[in-house]
């Protein structure tokens, strides 16, 4: 059986190699932060939700049993992390109002989607996300962003891959509400 | 456009999702691409979600902060338990246990003070009663029990007056 790269890296700092967790945290340091980042939406709170995933990894090493592959473990403390923070921040989900969609569609009438700047998609690409309930915010952000498969997700969130499929239904038909104005 | 919405368009949907994501068996995808060439409706439906989808790239990655890895091991030997200096342990020891053990010796003193005290107060001064018989012994305080010990009599009882009596008898009257 071949072993997992990354856990082999887990097992060796385990034994007391410090080298070996920096090269685990050089190889998934711009995935978690990236992850939290467009989840929470403030660089600095994606920060310390980094060093926490980090920390965390670190002072687990102890009671660390290899039972899926290291990514897999990784991305369900980062998720965890991001979840906890969002609920101890007491957000909401902030709606768009219909005012601010007429506004915005009287806008793209007059000009047409060409001609929406990047950085204003952006903005209404960050805002329709930011609009998700919080399952749906992370599958999304898992699948569009890490690219994972329906089966990792469900690791992840510890849930069915028929969950899975259920939240990004949602997630899209939600998203295709906010943004399909604009498109 | 004009469409009926049937039982196939609604499962066709539901599966719209996956099919972005490349998720569907083959058996599936196939299924679904038939329909989708037969049904303007549901093919206006996955072209904006796929529309929406595709609009998430324009979202780019931030960069790691150049003192991440800095930040991140202060805060481990922040965390970490300090493990002092030998000499800094012994001379922590010495420090709690003179005090204490002052404290314990002081305590003790007074305790064993008290007990001597009465030991030897009862030999050096004994407190020596006549019985009836004429004969004298020595009583230790713990023995006796003083009349201070007891409650005032009442001023009308039968025992205030009989002491009254005996009082008045003796100086006299």
């Amino acid at each position: 059986m071949i072993l997992d790269p990354d856990i082999k890296l887990m097992l060796e700092f385990i034994e007391g190699d410090i080298s070996a967790f920096e090269q685990i945290m050089n190889k998934y340091k711009e995935i978690v932060i990236n992850i939290a980042y467009r989840f929470i939406q403030d660089r600095s709170t994606a920060e310390d939700i980094a060093q926490d995933v980090f920390l965390k990894i670190y002072n687990s090493a102890k009671s660390y049993k290899p039972k899926a592959r290291l990514s897999t473990w990784i991305y369900k403390i980062t998720a965890n992390i991001c979840l906890n923070e969002l609920r101890s921040q007491k957000k909401y989900l902030k709606n768009i109002s219909m005012d601010e969609i007429g506004e915005t569609r009287d806008f793209i009438q007059t000009n047409p989607f060409e001609n929406l700047e990047k950085k204003e998609l952006k903005h209404l690409v960050k805002e329709a996300i930011d609009s998700l309930p919080d399952r749906q915010r992370m599958v999304i952000i898992l699948k569009k962003y890490e690219d994972l498969s329906y089966q990792e997700i469900s690791e992840i969130m510890g849930c069915s891959v028929s969950a899975v499929d259920s939240l990004l239904q949602r997630a899209k038909q939600n998203l295709k509400n906010k943004l399909a104005p604009f498109l | 456009m004009k469409g009926k919405i049937t039982m196939e368009c609604k499962k066709v949907k539901e599966k719209l999702s996956a099919s972005i994501d490349n998720e569907l068996k083959d058996n599936d995808r196939q299924k679904i691409e038939q329909h989708l060439a037969n049904c303007p409706l549901c093919r206006q439906e996955a072209r904006f979600l796929s529309l929406a989808w595709n609009a998430l790239e324009v979202w780019e990655k931030i960069e790691i902060p150049d003192n991440f890895e800095v930040r991140f091991w202060q805060r481990v030997r922040e965390r970490e338990p300090k493990k002092l200096p030998i000499k800094r342990l012994i001379r922590r020891i010495v420090e709690i246990s003179v005090p204490a053990a002052a404290v314990i010796i002081l305590v003790m003193g007074l305790i064993l003070g008290n007990y001597l005290g009465n030991y030897l107060g009862n030999i050096l001064y004994p407190i020596e009663t006549k019985l009836s018989n004429n004969k004298v012994i020595s009583l230790e305080k713990k023995d006796i029990l003083y009349l201070d010990n007891f409650d005032d009599l009442p001023p009308e009882s039968v025992g205030n007056v009989y002491i009254s009596l005996v009082s008045q008898k003796k100086e006299g009257y």
